[in-house]
């Protein structure tokens, strides 16, 4: 079962997450990939890194979003998945 | 302030482009503008645009969620610490709730080691109830510095049609007035909502300013043009006042078969130093 946050609105990003036991996979799609491809993954696994994230599939659809934008739908989704799971398939706290 | 523009806070092009319209402040809503199922994720982006966006000289305020809904007290636990923005709170109707809500930005203003009282309030009063009761919540906290007026909600509760006179709405408007005027609060008129007539927009401003109001909220940048004109000091009023300032300085006692007396001077005063924050904001925007 996903968890998404944001929304794939002009300037937003919709982030899905799909819990998992297999190594982080994570999955950019932007227009804007071959300019700030590298920059939108740098702030996505950021963000996962920071809150322990290291195992299950993330998909990111960014619409232009600022790099603020990225890392609170980010942020979203992690929370939302523990709460409706509990830890399940994601590991670890915020570090 | 003269105007105040609501912004969703959990759209962000909207969000993006708050600082760049000219309006005096920038509410951004956590409350009607976002459904319950996206409450969680408003809040952390508004968290993340507080903490990096630079609005310029544009006031911050947040409406937070009603004091009777699950969402509020989250809404200031992720607010507070920031020590960014003014908390404006809903649908108020008694002084009780404003101590409540008072007592837990206390708490965490604490828990934050943010100084005590640093975090200012707007009520937002729009239920007959809460007009009633206003001077009596407008005494509620030391935090309050301002009052701000709900009409939408309020006219659901009465008989009172938006879409009928001006006039309809002037005992609360008064009451507001009167109640921000007893404790020197600042008083904010509601939005009007319909975009395609500003026609409307300027008439109901205008009765606003004449009641006594510092600005009104909007919804739109378009009314953020309209607003800022009808609560600006006019030539007149600014060469009114000078005139006070200046004969008042030499003694003088009448001007125009007209006494000059401290509540007089007080007036010229008040408008000559809106006139000058109203030119900063301009210089600055």
């Amino acid at each position: 079962m996903t968890i998404t946050a944001g929304k794939k609105e002009k300037q937003d990003v919709l982030v899905t997450i799909s819990p998992g036991t297999e190594p982080l996979q994570v999955i950019i799609g932007s227009k804007v990939d071959t300019l700030y491809g590298k920059s939108i993954r740098d702030t996505v696994e950021a963000v996962l890194d920071e809150y322990g994230v290291h195992t299950g599939i993330v998909a990111v659809e960014d619409q232009q979003a600022l790099d603020l934008v990225i890392r609170a739908r980010v942020i979203a989704a992690i929370q939302r998945l523990r709460r409706r799971d509990g830890e399940r398939g994601i590991e670890g706290e915020r570090t | 302030m003269r105007s105040l523009l609501y912004c969703p806070a959990n759209t962000p092009k909207m969000m993006i482009q708050a600082g760049i319209y000219g309006a005096n402040a920038i509410v951004f809503d956590l409350e009607d503008a976002v459904a319950p199922e996206e409450k969680d994720e408003a809040r952390i982006l508004l968290s993340e645009f507080l903490k990096s966006m630079d609005f310029g000289d544009a006031g911050l305020i947040v409406r937070i969620n009603a004091l009777d809904s699950p969402y509020w007290e989250q809404d200031l636990q992720t607010l507070i610490p920031l020590q960014r923005a003014v908390i404006r709170l809903p649908k108020i109707e008694r002084p009780e709730e404003v101590v409540r809500a008072d007592r837990s930005i206390s708490s965490l203003e604490e828990e934050s080691g943010i100084p005590a009282g640093w975090t200012k309030l707007h009520i937002l009063l729009e239920t007959p109830l809460g007009i009633e009761n206003a001077f009596a919540i407008a005494a509620g906290s030391k935090r309050i510095e301002a009052i701000a007026f709900g009409a939408e909600d309020y006219c659901s509760s009465t008989g009172i049609r938006r879409t009928g006179e001006p006039y309809a709405l002037d005992y609360v408007r008064s009451r507001i007035v009167s109640a921000a005027g007893s404790y020197g609060l600042a008083c904010y008129d509601a939005v009007w909502g319909v975009l395609s007539d500003p026609e409307r927009l300027e008439q109901e401003a205008r009765r606003a300013r004449a009641l006594g109001f510092d600005g009104k909220s909007v919804i739109h940048p378009d009314q953020i043009e309209i607003v800022n004109s009808v609560f600006s000091c006019t030539d007149e009023e600014l060469s009114w006042a000078k005139r006070i300032m200046d004969k008042s300085s030499n003694g003088v006692s009448e001007i125009d078969g007209r006494m000059i007396d401290a509540p007089v001077v007080a007036q010229a005063r008040r408008i000559l130093q809106l006139h000058s924050s109203y030119a900063e904001h301009k210089h600055n925007s």
